[in-house]
């Protein structure tokens, strides 16, 4: 499992101005360790990440995930399957429960509901979610509890490759340092591959390699 | 599961499927209401046809009905049965599209030492001049109007004939006619009286065929004084104008001026008209036409309105849920399954009280529903959700997670 970016630009055009977000980066993410990536807010971050998701293509250079590069490949199905994102808020359906809103990647795949949900209880238990709140919605959740809910999602759709934009903006330290703990713990006993984007320097320490971002240049 | 919790996440659109709809529900009742205003105003102009009485009558060229016009006798042959005789045989008899026709002509006889006006008649009323709250028809026993429509030896007189015909004592009254350019020529006729017009005077009305005998053997022709008839089938009223009317006739000229009318196989220098009576069916038939029209037109209307409708709907309904959209392309779903949801939501809400609006109006008039334009609004519906939605969907940024509010 690798990420590999190669020459990386990405800018944004319209009527007004264009801005280059992205200027050639080059770099590459593996399995089993946690990447921070850190910098000043616009200076490129989400608009990295994006790409890594496959949200947005790159304007020139090349993105492959093992081996497969990004522009010809099915993003959605790599989405459905091996990158999972999570942002700081808004990670969650608000109208579905929190067993529905783990269990969504699996439905949109097609694997049958009770199959699906089985899996979304195993992987809620293992990041602490208690069975009383299964069947609670989001906004009744803490907003520690709701990204919790939101990585046991990215479990239960089985992917290997976890984006994390400021996953812990919104959340006091020790709820921060608990969702960095368990981010951690995905890279380094689960064999993922662990992205946080993020300007708290006390995450940043928890990762196996920090990278900084300037101006659409990472070093 | 195509579209995973669909109805349970519709629950954030509750506004939106609320107007979505009660729109629908009043899209299909309001058009199926003015498909029941159509119908009820096809089923008037039906009942006007078939009720409305429309008569015809040989004029002048201004239109005029007048007595005196002295018509040729190959007019009242195309009202009559063809006689093989008759030069002028019609293409397709007049009696195909008339009935109940009058007929009047008149002639100059002595009776009972007084001038006196005879008049042919295929009907007392053929004659204008008459009418029952001025004059009233004492009828003898065993006599009616028919006895017109014979060609028996009888007679209706004024009131001042009868008198003068008590007092000869005669049976029969012996009238005798004059040719009309030669007054030494005299044919005589006994007639049975058969009844008494009250409030005219030396008068003496006989039926058609056996007047019209006498006048044929003393002058060789017969001017008619005028002709009229009902229409038999309003329907066909076109159709009479083009195979019989306008074959035979001239349009009704509002000058007036009489034209040399090369068209006219029978008749050169001087056309009549045979004026047809429908103006009063055709101006109502109009205004209920117009009628159905500005029906018709609501119902365009509304399947406009659907249309952006659905457009105003799709493109709200897109911005509202942005996030949640986002969301679900993030989780992966594509492009295709996001519309496919939205317009899935749409068409469900929509054509289930589309449904329940025409089903009440069907039960309740139990008048057919009105397919086309139900089909219609469906589909404006679903073109405008279409139209609203899929430029939005396909927009780059749309289906981007944007920054906190
Ligand atoms: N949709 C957009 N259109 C135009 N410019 C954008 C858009 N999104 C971000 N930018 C610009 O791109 C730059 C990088 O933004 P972003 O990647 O969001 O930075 P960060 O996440 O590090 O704060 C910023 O200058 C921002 O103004
Ligand atoms: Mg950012």
């Amino acid at each position: 499992m690798e990420i590999l970016l190669n020459n990386i630009c990405f800018e944004y055009r319209n009527k007004y101005r264009r801005v280059e977000a992205v200027k050639s980066v080059s770099c590459r993410f593996e399995a089993g360790k946690m990447y921070a990536i850190m910098g000043a807010s616009g200076s490129g971050k989400t608009t990295l990440l994006s790409i890594i998701a496959g949200l947005r293509l790159p304007s020139s250079g090349e993105i492959t995930v093992d081996g497969i590069p990004m522009s010809t490949a099915d993003r959605c199905k790599l989405r459905r399957e091996k990158i999972s994102v999570i942002y700081q808020d808004f990670n969650l359906f608000p109208l579905l429960t929190v067993i529905e809103n783990t269990a969504y990647p699996l439905l949109i795949r097609k694997i049958n509901k009770t199959e699906a949900e089985n899996t979304a209880k195993e992987k809620l238990a293992s990041v602490g979610i208690t069975d009383d709140m299964l069947v609670q919605l989001p906004r009744m959740l803490s907003g520690g509890e709701q990204q919790r809910v939101a990585i046991a999602r990215s479990l239960a759709s089985g992917s290997k490759i976890i984006l994390a934009d400021e996953p812990t903006g919104s959340l006091d330290s020790e709820n921060g340092k608990n969702i960095v703990d368990i981010l951690k713990r995905l890279a380094h006993k689960e064999d993922c591959c662990v992205i946080i984007v993020t300007h708290d320097p006390s995450v940043a320490e928890e990762a196996d390699v920090v990278m900084k971002m300037r101006d659409g240049n990472l070093k | 599961m195509l579209f995973p919790y669909l109805l349970r996440r519709m629950r954030r659109r509750k506004k939106m499927c609320i107007i979505v709809g009660l729109a629908s529900l009043m899209a299909g009742i309001l058009v199926y209401g003015f498909h029941l205003g159509v119908v009820s105003m096809t089923d008037q102009i039906e009942n006007v046809l078939d009720n409305s009485e429309v008569t015809c009558a040989v004029t002048n060229l201004t239109g005029t009905q007048v007595d005196g016009l002295m018509l040729p006798d190959w007019a009242s042959n195309l009202f009559r049965e063809t006689t093989a005789e008759s030069v002028h045989i019609p293409t397709t008899s007049f009696l195909d599209y008339v009935d109940n026709i009058k007929m009047k002509f008149s002639m100059e006889a002595d009776c009972l030492n007084c001038n006196v006006n005879v008049f042919g008649v295929t009907s007392i009323f053929a004659d204008r001049s008459i009418s029952l709250q001025e004059q009233s028809i004492e009828w003898f026993s065993g006599f009616d109007d028919s006895v017109f429509e014979s060609d028996a030896n009888a007679c209706i007189i004024s009131d001042d004939l009868y008198s003068l015909f008590q007092q000869s004592g005669n049976s029969k009254l012996e009238l005798t006619v004059k040719a009309r350019d030669n007054n030494n020529l005299t044919s005589t006729i006994p007639l049975d009286v058969a009844g008494i017009l009250h409030g005219k005077s030396a008068s003496v009305y006989c039926p058609w065929e056996t007047a019209s005998k006498v006048c044929l053997d003393l002058n060789k022709n017969l001017s008619v004084d005028c002709i009229s008839a009902t229409i038999i089938d309003n329907r066909k009223i076109e159709e009479f104008k083009e195979k019989c009317a306008n074959i035979y006739f001239a349009e009704v000229d509002p000058r007036g001026v009489p034209q040399p009318w090369e068209a006219s196989p029978i008749y050169e220098s001087y056309p009549f008209a045979l004026e047809i009576y429908d103006k009063t069916m055709n101006e109502t038939i109009a205004t209920l036409k117009s009628g159905m029209l500005i029906f018709n037109i609501c119902q365009i209307v509304i399947v406009i309105l659907t249309l952006c409708m659905g457009f105003i709907v799709a493109t709200l309904s897109i911005r509202h849920r942005q996030r949640e959209l986002a969301l679900q392309n993030v989780l992966g779903c594509s492009k295709l399954n996001i519309f496919s949801e939205i317009f899935t939501e749409y068409v469900a809400v929509s054509f289930t009280c589309l449904a329940i609006g025409v089903a009440a109006l069907a039960l309740i008039s139990k008048v057919s529903p009105p397919w086309f334009y139900i089909a219609a609004v469906s589909a404006a519906g679903c073109l405008g959700t279409v139209a609203g939605a899929l430029p939005l969907i396909l927009n780059k940024d749309i289906l981007l997670m944007t920054k906190t509010e």
